[in-house]
């Protein structure tokens, strides 16, 4: 499996750890790879994706008193709801909305096959300058 | 006509300023067949 995510144009490496139940994917700066794109190969594989950690660097949208990360490069758009043990960082997110943040987080598993579209926040920081 | 080169370089940076927005890391759970 880790061969066919690697197939994927934007993945630096993928290792597959079958005794921890885990694909630990690293992606190149400037990827476009979409969440969907890594699914449909771990499905292909016969596994079941599960919940997802995840650092990703993307536009702080502020939508009424919703929070969303936008990956422009893809234009991929992810609710934000907070770690249940980061509630406070709603807030301090909404001072970077229309800047670029690297956000580590959680995306929780796949329902019916539909492609979550939500992030739960653990922390984040300022994105790096290029 | 051929661009400047400072344009070239304006061109590039935006590019990649636009493109970094992205998945840097994704540890994927796959407990369970399908």
């Amino acid at each position: 499996m880790s061969v066919g995510i690697e197939k994927i144009a934007g993945v630096e490496s993928a290792k597959v750890e079958l005794n921890t139940g885990t694909a630990k994917i690293l992606l190149r700066s400037g990827n476009q790879v979409r969440y969907d794109q890594i699914l449909e190969v771990v499905r292909n594989n016969a596994f079941t994706p599960e919940e997802a950690k995840v650092e990703a660097l993307g536009e702080v949208v502020v939508s009424g008193a919703a929070l969303q990360l936008k990956l422009r490069g893809t234009n991929q758009i992810y609710a934000l709801v907070a770690d249940p043990h980061a509630r406070d960082l709603m807030d301090e997110i909404k001072k970077f909305a229309g800047k670029v943040i690297l956000i580590e987080g959680a995306i929780p598993p796949p329902k019916d096959k539909k492609v979550p579209t939500v992030i739960r926040v653990k922390s984040f920081k300022p994105a790096p300058q290029a | 006509m051929r661009p400047h080169a400072w344009t070239v370089l304006v061109g590039l940076l935006l590019a990649t300023a636009s493109a970094r927005a992205e998945f840097r890391r994704v540890d994927l759970t796959i407990f369970g067949m399908d």
